[in-house]
């Protein structure tokens, strides 16, 4: 019976480590409460300095998070913004925020919060992203521009 | 007993061209009675109407008045090249549009045309590799701010600047599809949100409704 008992708490564990380990993927961050998921950064479009960032931000701390900011040393800039569609109207609107609620994820993605990014005049092909907080740097992430 | 199988025979037949008939009758009165299929998504005008004089630059530099929208089905879409997000995704919503409508075999495939918001910074030079991006079929319009306005005012389409800080400012803009016609009308327009089995669903239905 015991054996059945720690057999049973054994692959629990392994359950539980390799799920952790799928949702750090992507994060050079080991063993933080916060990830980054699915990150994608397509190449602008020919001509433009222009483009976004698309990625799933997972707090799984205790106690909500409020990013103010992100940067990267390969980009001219990087803003945090949403679209919003209104009665057919299309705005862009720059946001000082994002709060990641405790235990919940935030999805940035195409016609919804992303983030803006200005390229410099030569086109990195790798984009590493710093997210940041009132209390300093949080984690960075990296990917490789895409064409999609 | 020859004569029974005669009968026989002569009864088969009628019988057969009575249910061919019938047959007949009922398919095409389904054809005739069925209503023609109708947009979904879409918005006809009752009658289109005509557009306001302008007069704009295309992406090739070339001059682009209302007679040009003529000769073609338009899918005419407003945004501005600085927008990474909703205006790229509109436009590649479009152009898959397009292909689905090419897929299905259509002879006669509508243009796409991107009107600059942003006429500001988004000269011929600008426009030029940003719509080429999405397929040969595409145009972009510029000129003039008080030009785009002719056009844009007489299709109740709404813009305007956003969040000004020198060279870094958004637009809001109204992001219908704007459908003109072959003879240059306004005929239609799509709603938000923009799904590409919608266009290539109604715009057939809408062109051969004409």
């Amino acid at each position: 019976m015991i054996r059945v008992i720690a057999s049973l708490l054994a692959l629990l564990l392994t359950v539980a480590c390799s799920d952790d380990r799928a949702r750090l993927q992507g994060t050079d961050e080991i063993a933080t409460p916060y990830v980054v998921s699915d990150l994608r950064i397509p190449e602008p479009i020919p001509g433009r300095q222009m483009g976004a960032a698309y990625f799933e931000f997972t707090n799984n701390s205790e106690q909500d998070l409020r990013i103010t900011r992100v940067d990267s040393p390969e980009l001219q800039s990087v803003q945090i913004h949403e679209s919003v569609l209104e009665n057919d109207v299309s705005r862009m609107v720059k946001l000082s925020e994002v709060i990641i609620p405790a235990g919940q994820s935030v999805r940035f993605e195409p016609g919804g919060k992303h983030l803006m990014l200005h390229y410099p005049d030569e086109r990195p092909r790798k984009v590493s992203l710093r997210f940041i907080t009132d209390d300093g740097p949080l984690l960075s992430v990296a990917t490789v521009v895409t064409r999609d | 007993m020859c004569i029974i199988a005669r009968m026989d025979s002569r009864k088969i037949f009628i019988a057969a061209v009575a249910i061919i008939a019938i047959i007949t009758g009922v398919w095409l009165s389904n054809r005739m009675l069925s209503p023609p299929p109708m947009p979904q998504t879409a918005t006809v005008l009752p009658a289109p109407t005509e557009l306001a004089e302008f007069s704009l630059v295309a992406h090739t530099g070339d001059p682009f008045t209302r007679t040009d929208f003529a000769g073609h089905w338009n899918l005419v879409f407003f945004g501005f090249t600085h927008c990474p997000d909703i205006c790229p995704i509109t436009l590649q919503v479009l152009a898959n549009a397009r292909q689905a409508m090419q897929d299905q075999g259509l002879d006669e495939l509508p243009r796409i045309v991107l009107v600059s918001v942003d006429p500001e910074r988004d000269s011929p030079e600008v426009l030029a590799p940003y719509v080429g991006h999405f397929g040969a079929s595409t145009i972009g319009i510029t000129g003039e701010l008080a030009e785009v306005r002719k056009l844009t005012d007489g299709l109740g389409v709404f813009f305007e600047k956003a969040g000004e800080d020198g060279d870094d400012y958004s637009v809001d803009h109204s992001a219908v599809v704007i459908v003109i016609n072959p003879d240059g009308q306004f005929h239609a327009l799509f709603g938000t949100p923009h799904e590409a089995e919608n266009f290539a669903r109604d715009l057939p239905i809408i062109m051969a409704q004409r």
